[in-house]
């Protein structure tokens, strides 16, 4: 990391957050949100899956050449799980 | 400072060293998360082809040891990530004692996942009687066997990492940034799971 990495109070809170982010999501899942439930539930997840890469793994202090891999691999993949989505919806 | 300067035994600068360590566990971590990208589109168009289906196979699993991983899980990523803030202000028995509790947790997961697999296997759900259900099924149950045997897979390879980490940081062979890397692979078997879990535990028909 180039930067001062997290401590342990900004790490313990990003852990609460995520179990109050898993709480909610377990929650909302015994409740009808009709077309809503997946995008809600997916939403969660992806918020989790934020925080956990940028203060757990330190993304957010990498430096920018090490932050293009994890860029890319995001990108790719958004682009790959959408294409097929797009391609499944439209046959 | 110091450190910037000093050199390993074949001339690299320790620090170059590190910035290299970590890019390739970056570039490493980032091919993994590619390939769980892979199945995680197979997932997608499986479920926009047989959304009830895919529904009724999340009603059918077992909720509750689904929901209880999270928990352990996301408890032993922030294990980890504080043995790394430990070990880095100089606290090596506080810091293997948060590694250590980091692979209890891990071996709890990978306990509850053998009951869960146990108990499809006693219902006649292995991954070898997939090909009997009915396509839908058949497809959300070969998912379910491949995505999470893959995550066991890579927990195991994670216990294992972190073991020689653990090893090695109680030897003094080897410093934070090390147990820094390890973490991060933890860090990324939490990730995958935080996918996994909704899609195949919670994403039911809303019948409880």
């Amino acid at each position: 990391m180039s930067r001062t990495p997290f401590g342990e109070q900004a790490i313990t809170r990003v852990f609460l957050g995520l179990l109050a982010l898993a709480t909610t999501s377990l929650v909302l899942s015994s409740h009808d949100l009709g077309s809503g439930q997946l995008p809600v539930a997916l939403g969660i997840a992806c918020i989790k899956a934020t925080l956990i890469a940028l203060v757990f793994i330190g993304v957010a202090l990498a430096r920018p050449s090490h932050i293009i891999a994890v860029i890319l691999a995001a990108v790719m993949s958004s682009a790959m799980i959408g294409l097929v989505i797009m391609d499944v919806m439209t046959r | 400072m110091t450190e910037l300067f000093a050199e390993t035994q074949d001339g690299v600068a320790l620090a170059e060293r590190d910035s290299l360590r970590r890019l390739g566990m970056m570039v490493f971590l980032a091919s993994e998360a590619m390939l769980f990208a892979g199945m995680f589109t197979l997932y997608a168009a499986g479920r926009i082809r047989h959304p009830q289906a895919f529904a009724d196979g999340v009603d059918h699993n077992l909720r509750w040891v689904g929901t209880a991983n999270t928990y352990v899980l996301l408890t032993s990523s922030w294990c980890i990530a504080m043995a790394v803030v430990r070990l880095r202000s100089g606290s090596r028995r506080s810091a293997l004692l948060l590694v250590s509790a980091t692979m209890l947790l891990g071996l709890l997961f990978l306990g509850l996942k053998g009951y869960e697999y146990q108990w499809h296997l006693a219902e006649g759900d292995g991954p070898m009687a997939v090909a009997r259900h009915d396509p839908g099924i058949a497809l959300f149950m070969g998912l379910y066997w491949l995505m999470t045997g893959t995550h066991a897979l890579h927990v195991i390879a994670g216990l294992i990492f972190l073991g020689y980490v653990a090893w090695r940081v109680a030897y003094r062979q080897a410093n934070d940034r090390l147990l820094e890397v390890a973490a991060w692979y933890w860090h990324l078997v939490d990730l995958i799971w935080v996918f996994i879990w909704p899609l195949f535990y919670l994403l039911g028909r809303v019948s409880r």
